[in-house]
Formats: C-alpha cells, sequence, structure tokens
C-alpha cells in the first residue's frame, strides 16, 4: 500500500513535466543516438565536415593526428587532402588557422554534442527550411532565427513550412531523403567522436573491467562465507 | 533482598534470574531444551547476576558438548549443538581456506596492478608533449656550404653545419688532435658527409659553444681548422662536434637522432 | 618467527602496533548481526580514497586561471593518457560519494546512531556532509564551463543576501566584483588543500570515537552487557576479519556499478556533469535553466521553495531562502538532542517515528526529483508541502519519541 501511494505520488509528479522536451518549435527532438564504433561512419562523417562545415567551424581541442589514429586515415590522405597546408602539423588541432572566436560566430564544434546532445543536432540539421524574412534566406524549426545558412542545401534540397507548420519538401537534392538522414547521422557521429575521442576505448574496454569486478566480487564473497 | 517478596526476572528464552526468601542472593535459572539448572550466583547486584548467569550459560553448553560427545545420544546431541552458536566452529575446512586465501590474495592484488596502470601512465608524455617534442623538419637548400643553422629541437639547440669541401678534407686530418678520432657515420658523423648535425650544448658544463669555422690562428689554437669553440671553459671542438684532446669536456658534441629525405633533414627521427 | 616477533616487540615498545591493530582490527568487537545498511561506511572510505587519489593525479594536469581552466580540463580529457579515466572516476566518485553519504546518515536516523552515546560520531559525520557539500560545490567551480559558473554565482549571491554584512562578504569570497579568475584560484586551494585535510581530520575523529563507544546494529542493543570470559562480546566479532571480509564483497559491487556508470554512462544522463558545461563560462550567456548537479537538487529546492519574505522584520525571500536551506542541513546536527525515545532502532520506536521517517524520506526524494526540474506553480506549492514534510519530523521529534508506545529490546542480538 505504501508504495502504491509512492509511485502514484511520482507518477503525478512526471505528468507535470509535459512541455519540456520541447525542441525549438518542434514537440520534440527526433531521437538519435551517436555510436563512434563504426569507423566507415566517422570518416563519411569527417568528410562532411571537412566539406561543409569546416570553413566556418573549428574542432579546437582535436589533434589531426588522434584523428588519424582513430579513425585509421592514412597519412597521405590525411597531408594531401585534408590538412592540403604545409604550415600545419599533424599534431595541430583542427582549426584550419581559423581564429578561436569566428568573425561570424560560428561556433567551435569540439563539444557542440556535448552541450546540446546528439537529438538536436541531428533534428537541426535536418529542419531547415526556406524564409526570405531571414538574412540567410533559411530558417530553423530548432533554432528559430539562427545565424547559419543552410549550407547542406545542395545535399537535401529545398524544403518550406506549410500552413500547419510541417516541413514539406520542394526541390530534390542531389541525396534522396534517406541518403541525407545517414548522412547527418554520419556526421553527428563524427562530431560525438570529436566530442570525446576516449569514448571508442572507454566503451570498448569497459565490459572487460565489469566483468573483472564480477569475478573480484565472487571470490570476496567466498572468503566472506568461509570466515562468516 | 531479605523480607522482599520473592521475584522473577525474565533474562532471554530458557534464562532468568530469580530470588528466593530467606537468600540475600540472586538465584540463576536455566533451561536448555528441558534440562534445567539451577543455583545461586551469590550476589545481590542485578547486572553482576546477569554477566554471572551468561558465564555460566557458556559453560553449560561448553561442558554440555563434551559430554555429549562421549554420549551415544545423537539426537540429544543434535538439538543442544543447535543452541550452542557461541561455540566456535572446530572444524575448519584447512584446505579450502587456505585456497580461498590465496585466491583473493592474487584478485585483491591484481585489482591494485589494474589501478596503478592509468596512474603510471598518465605521467607518460602527453599528446600535447609529444607534439611539441615531435621532429623537426630543415630545408637544407638554404644553407650554403660553411654556413651553420641552429634549429630548435625538444628545447635544445641543433647546430647544422653545412660542410666545406676543405673542412671534409680537413676532418680527418684532426684525427691525431681530438679526443675520441672515430668517426661514427661519416666524416661529419651523420649520414651526409656534407651535413654535421649536433646538439648545440657543451658536454662540460651545458654552455652554448661558439661556431668558429674560419681556419686561421686563434687565441685558443695557432692550428685553428675551424670548429667549435666553448666561451665558459675553453672547450675546443672541430667542426664535426669532436672533441680535442687536454679541454674539459669529456665527450664529443652529442648527434640527435635525425635522417635526411633528399633535401629535407627531419631532426627527431632517425 | 622469532626473528619477526623480537622485531614487533622492538616496534611496540617505541610505537603501539600490536595493541591499537588488536584495539582497531583484530579484536574490536562489532555486532554480529547487522544488515547491508552498515556496509556504507566502509565504502564511503572507498570513495574517499579514489577521490584522493583521482584528485591529486588531476590536479598535475589542470590549470586554476580563468583563461586556462576549462582547456585544461579537455586537455586531461585528450591528450593525458588516461586523463578521461581519471576525471569521470573523480566526477562519478563525487556522485557515489554523496549518495552512499545520503543512505549512511539515513541508516544512522532509521536505528538511532546518534543516541548517547554516540552523539560526537554523529556530529562528527554531520561535520563531515557539510564539508562534503562544500567540497562538492568548489570543485565543480573548476571546470570553468556554463554551469561551474553561474551555479556558483547563484549560490554566492545567496551571501549577498545576508543584511548589511552581505554584499560585502561576497565581494570577499569572490575576490572580486564579480565572480572571476580570483575566485577559481581560491576555490582551488580550498578544494584541493583545505577542505580535504579537514575531512580527513574528522573522519579520523569520526572513527575514533565510533570505536570508543562501539558499532550500533538494527536492533538497537547493546552488545557490550554479555560479555565471555575474554571479554568479547557474546553477540560481538572482531572486526577483522568479519567486517573486512564482510565489506570485501560490498565494495566489489560497488565497483561493478562504478566502473558500470564511468565506462557506460560518465555524464549520468546530464545528472553528474551537465551538458551546459562542456561549454566554457561566459558571463554574458545564462543558460536557459540553471540546475544543480543531483545531489545538491532537494536542498536546491529547499531554497527555491521559499518564495516570501518577512517584511516587517525587513528579511527578504531571498534571505529567508538562505536561512531555511542552512537549516536544512543545521538541523540534522541537533538531532540527538531531540530524540527523547528510551529505544534506539526503528523497529521497536512506535508508529509516530515511523511515519516520520516516512515523511522525511519521502520529501527529501520530492525536493531532489523537484531540484533538478525548472520551477512553476505547481512544483513551487509541491517543494512548499515537502520543505514542511521535511522539517516537522525533526521539529516535532521531541514530542512524539517522548509519548509514543515503543516496544520491548531484546536483551541478546
Amino acid at each position: 500500500m505504501k508504495k502504491l501511494i509512492f509511485l502514484a505520488f511520482f507518477i503525478s509528479l512526471f505528468g507535470y513535466s509535459a512541455g519540456e522536451n520541447k525542441c525549438g518549435e518542434l514537440e520534440k527532438c527526433f531521437s538519435f543516438e551517436s555510436s563512434v564504433h563504426d569507423r566507415d561512419s566517422l570518416q563519411r562523417g569527417l568528410g562532411i565536415y571537412k566539406n561543409y562545415c569546416s570553413s566556418c567551424h573549428t574542432l579546437r581541442y582535436l589533434r589531426w593526428n588522434r584523428l588519424q589514429r582513430d579513425l585509421d586515415i592514412p597519412e597521405t590522405v590525411l597531408i594531401d587532402d585534408l590538412i592540403s597546408n604545409e604550415n600545419i602539423k599533424t599534431s595541430d588541432f583542427v582549426t584550419f588557422g581559423l581564429p578561436e572566436i569566428s568573425p561570424i560566430g560560428a561556433p567551435d564544434l569540439t563539444l557542440r554534442t556535448r552541450v546540446r546532445g546528439d537529438d538536436w543536432i541531428y533534428t537541426y540539421l535536418q529542419t531547415f527550411y526556406q524564409d526570405t524574412s531571414q538574412a540567410t534566406g533559411s530558417n530553423n524549426l530548432v533554432y528559430p532565427g539562427t545565424a547559419m545558412a543552410h549550407v547542406l542545401i545542395g545535399l537535401q534540397g529545398t524544403q518550406e513550412l506549410d500552413s500547419n507548420g510541417k516541413l514539406i519538401r520542394l526541390s530534390k537534392g542531389a541525396l534522396e531523403p534517406e541518403e541525407f538522414d545517414s548522412a547527418m547521422k554520419d556526421l553527428v557521429n563524427f562530431l560525438a567522436y570529436a566530442s570525446e575521442p576516449a569514448r571508442i576505448e572507454r566503451e570498448r574496454n569497459g565490459i572487460y573491467i565489469i566483468l573483472f569486478f564480477v569475478v573480484f566480487t565472487a571470490v570476496m564473497w567466498l572468503l566472506y562465507r568461509e570466515y562468516k | 533482598m531479605q523480607g522482599k517478596k520473592a521475584k522473577h526476572i525474565h533474562i532471554s528464552e530458557g534464562m532468568s534470574l530469580y530470588t528466593r526468601d530467606r537468600s540475600p542472593f540472586y538465584w540463576g535459572y536455566i533451561n536448555i531444551d528441558g534440562e534445567v539448572f539451577k543455583k545461586s550466583l551469590k550476589t545481590d547486584d542485578k547486572d553482576e547476576a546477569i554477566k554471572l548467569l551468561t558465564l555460566w550459560k557458556d559453560e553449560i553448553l561448553v561442558e554440555g558438548k563434551k559430554v555429549l560427545a562421549q554420549k551415544i545420544n545423537v539426537s540429544a546431541k543434535k538439538t543442544l549443538i543447535s543452541n550452542t552458536k557461541p561455540i566456535p566452529k572446530e572444524k575448519v575446512n584447512t584446505t579450502r581456506r587456505k585456497a580461498l586465501q590465496i585466491t583473493s590474495s592474487v584478485v585483491g592484488a591484481v585489482t591494485v596492478a589494474g589501478f596503478a596502470v592509468p596512474f603510471l601512465s598518465a605521467w607518460q608524455p602527453s599528446e600535447r608533449a609529444k607534439a611539441l617534442g615531435a621532429s623537426v623538419k630543415y630545408d637544407l637548400s638554404k644553407l650554403e656550404p660553411g654556413a651553420m643553422a641552429v634549429v630548435e629541437w625538444r628545447r635544445t639547440p641543433i647546430f647544422i653545419v653545412h660542410q666545406t669541401s676543405e673542412a671534409i678534407k680537413n676532418l680527418p686530418s684532426l684525427n691525431q688532435k681530438v679526443a675520441n678520432p672515430a668517426l661514427e657515420e661519416g666524416v661529419s658523423r651523420t649520414t651526409n658527409d656534407k651535413f654535421s648535425v649536433v646538439k648545440g650544448v657543451c658536454t662540460h658544463l651545458s654552455c652554448a659553444p661558439k661556431y668558429h669555422p674560419e681556419i686561421e690562428p686563434k687565441a685558443w689554437d695557432e692550428d685553428w681548422k675551424g670548429g667549435f669553440f666553448c666561451p665558459c671553459h675553453g672547450s675546443k671542438f672541430d667542426l664535426a662536434g669532436r672533441v680535442y684532446k687536454n679541454v674539459p669536456a669529456p665527450t664529443n658534441l652529442e648527434v640527435p637522432p635525425h635522417s635526411f629525405e633528399g633535401d629535407t633533414l627531419i631532426i627527431g627521427e632517425a | 618467527m622469532a626473528s619477526k616477533n623480537s622485531l614487533m616487540s622492538w616496534i611496540d615498545r617505541r610505537l603501539p602496533v600490536t595493541e591499537n591493530l588488536e584495539r582497531h582490527l583484530t579484536k574490536h568487537p562489532v555486532p554480529s548481526k547487522v544488515n547491508f545498511f552498515y556496509l556504507f561506511g566502509a565504502l564511503l572510505m572507498v570513495v574517499f580514497m579514489i577521490q584522493v587519489i583521482t584528485g591529486i593525479w588531476l590536479m598535475m594536469f589542470y590549470t586554476n586561471t580563468e583563461e586556462g581552466a576549462f582547456a585544461s580540463v579537455e586537455y586531461i580529457m585528450r591528450d593525458v593518457e588516461y586523463g578521461w579515466l581519471m576525471r569521470y572516476m573523480h566526477s562519478t566518485g563525487a556522485s557515489a560519494f554523496f549518495f552512499l553519504m545520503y543512505f549512511h546518515m539515513f541508516r544512522g536516523l532509521l536505528y538511532g546512531s546518534y543516541q548517547k552515546p554516540k552523539e560526537l560520531v554523529w556530529l562528527f559525520g554531520c561535520f563531515l556532509l557539510f564539508l562534503l557539500m562544500a567540497e562538492g560545490f568548489l570543485g565543480y567551480v573548476l571546470p570553468w564551463g556554463q554551469m561551474s559558473y553561474w551555479a556558483a554565482n547563484v549560490i554566492l549571491s545567496l551571501f549577498g543576501a545576508i543584511p548589511f554584512i552581505g554584499e560585502s562578504l561576497q565581494v570577499w569570497i569572490q575576490g572580486d566584483y564579480v565572480l572571476s579568475g580570483a575566485t577559481l584560484s581560491r576555490f582551488f586551494a580550498l578544494h584541493v588543500v583545505v577542505v580535504p585535510l579537514l575531512m580527513i581530520a574528522l573522519v579520523v575523529f569520526h572513527i575514533f570515537a565510533l570505536h570508543e563507544v562501539g558499532a550500533g546494529n538494527p536492533e538497537g542493543v547493546d552488545i557490550e552487557k554479555y560479555r565471555d570470559k575474554t571479554g568479547m562480546p557474546l553477540d560481538g566479532k572482531p572486526f577483522h576479519p568479519y567486517k573486512t571480509f564482510g565489506a570485501l564483497p560490498a565494495i566489489g559491487i560497488f565497483f561493478i556499478v562504478f566502473f558500470a556508470i564511468v565506462y557506460y554512462a560518465p555524464t549520468g544522463g546530464g545528472y553528474f556533469i551537465e551538458k551546459p558545461n562542456f561549454e566554457e563560462a561566459n558571463f554574458l550567456k545564462t543558460p536557459e535553466h540553471i540546475a544543480p548537479v543531483w545531489y545538491y537538487a532537494p536542498f536546491y529546492s529547499i531554497l527555491r521553495a521559499v518564495t516570501f519574505g518577512i517584511p516587517f522584520l525587513g528579511i527578504t525571500s531571498k534571505f529567508l531562502g538562505f536561512i531555511i536551506f542552512a537549516a536544512s542541513i543545521a538541523i540534522l546536527f541537533i538531532v540527538p538532542w531531540l530524540d527523547r525515545s528510551k529505544v534506539q532502532s526503528i523497529r521497536y520506536k512506535g508508529i509516530f517515528s515511523k511515519i516520520a521517517m516516512i515523511m522525511f524520506a519521502t520529501s527529501f526524494i520530492t525536493l531532489g526529483y523537484l531540484g533538478t526540474k525548472p520551477v512553476n506553480e505547481i512544483r513551487t506549492l509541491i517543494a512548499q508541502i515537502c520543505t514542511i514534510f521535511y522539517f516537522l519530523p525533526f521539529i516535532l521529534m521531541p514530542i512524539y519519541t517522548k509519548y509514543e508506545k515503543t516496544l520491548e529490546v531484546p536483551d541478546r542480538l
């Protein structure tokens, strides 16, 4: 009975939290959980970052050689295609010589997925639409009035808001919607990796540590029983 | 106590104190599975009596166990033993105990060692230190014969000397004057005879030697064939960094790990 | 063997090692029957050690300046070998510390571990809670993220609410007119030296006092009453090996949970390391919602629940909030003198004590939940009710413990 009262009490508490998951104009962000264990996905994500983001956004805490090691990138590809600047060493951070505070206000992306969450970034990238009232000509459902232009328009195609506030596709982009979706997943995966490179090692090795302590507990339990 | 009415004080199951009309003392009553024991505790202090009673019960239990061990009455033994918790177990499986002690010690040691690994590794040079200490590249095409460049590598000045053909000729002739005449690798002590690469740190007391390539009489050497002179304590080295005899510096100038890739010298990677 | 003994006696003559080992380990009696609640003390020692060691290592790589602090944490996370592990162990350890501390203290409340003659043990423990809260607060400022900055701002501005001296006190604590690098440097010194030293001293006092009066048990039975011929209580067992070996499997289980969090959920879903703290402190930009880490949430809730002042006394709602917030911790200190019960354990106390404990626990958890959420009217109301429910069990304790009907405590365990 006591437990029931507790339960009812807590359910009523959680009931009041409605509306707090709001994602900008949306009721809820599209759900996406990043994974850093698919190396191909990370490499594709790096490609999108390099082609579409890197002219404004830095990765100020990530070193090129760390990236090379973790994503298994050949030295020549790294130096010729990715860095392509002989003044930048492989041990430098991924900043392309951009200043620390971007003149156009583009934030550093290294820790962005940790600040906003995977869901938010993933949804944000998908919900640009045409809006002539904005200086950039486009607006965003998750972050209304965002200063960022719809740079992925060539891939995604144009979108528009209908009278119900739903997104509708106006024109085709270079990618089919499913392809674009998977490209955005790659990009978020890559950014999630950039936010915490140690995550690859962490999530891979954790299970062994836990298993070790299961054994530890079992042995110590037997010892305790012996002396009980 | 005298004159007072006899009373009965319950202590715990099968254990109680009581008083008798004509006795000043507390009496103890113990009932173990139907076997009753009574005696005067010879004290009128209640707390003392409780203590004595408890001790007495333990005595009975120990005693009872000994007696029972001789008896054949198995069922009685069973019931009594089940009530004799305070008696320490006499039968300990020592092999099992030993095995558990060893196993748990090993597991404990592995745990401690495991914890030590990340803490010890954290003292290794960090990625930042590795980046700062990474190899340095130098373009040799800019360096004229006879000129010397100073490049910083791991907070150490590295002297790169482009030997003139005259100097290359002279170096073997200095074998008599230097302390360790054998030329490592080649004439220049590197894999490329034209270029010497040495740490610009005197092996005596870590001063910075000065570069004097001129072949002319000097205050410190009438027959100077070019080389390095340390102004601190007067140590002399030839152009390949070999130390002269009878100077304070004990060994040749150190050659850092390096390699040549065409016109590029890489310092820090052999 | 003989040489070992003569060596031991040589040492014992000069430093009473054997005597103290016997006194505190091999011959120190502990109750033979306790439940899992009695394991939290040992686990707290383990966590304290984790915090000290990982803390020392983090200190080797951390920069305590306004310009360098945030980047140095990322340096630890990326460039230092296993730096991420140290950092996550330290941050998870902080949460574990509070989690265990709350259970440890709740055990004390349930089984009367503060009653005569254990008042000092309890008092030292309460001081430790206070120091732990200070330590956690100071430590949370160090990464110099958005939440570090703004949460510290909120708490420091509380000092500003104290009448007359408030403002100058706040400036003095900050060492600046705003929260700045000056504050960060002194918080660093306090976090790594002053508070830990005090905590170590108090832990020593806590344990020495405990070993003087003896550990309790869930029955509230005094095990010292009956002893065998050797002087060992009949319901007691030597600390080593019974208690020590009993703690080992508990430590194992603790590490399973601890490392599961460290390796698979180090931010605890935003409750252990909050999302805004991955953005460097920016004094121009307040985060939308300032939430404390979960372990302060109940107290933060109490602070926020006070939406009214006492105008005719010149007490603003902010200051009253601060007073009640402080009182919510201070009241724990006087519990030994509030409880007038003849019995120690909740098992033998009356119905009112039981209701009071349920009331306290429920309101504490509810306040904790509310503290992590943004405010709205209903939540504020619930928080106010819970604040009353938090205090009532203590305020009424002298009355109900004195008059309620208690059960008879058995003689033996």
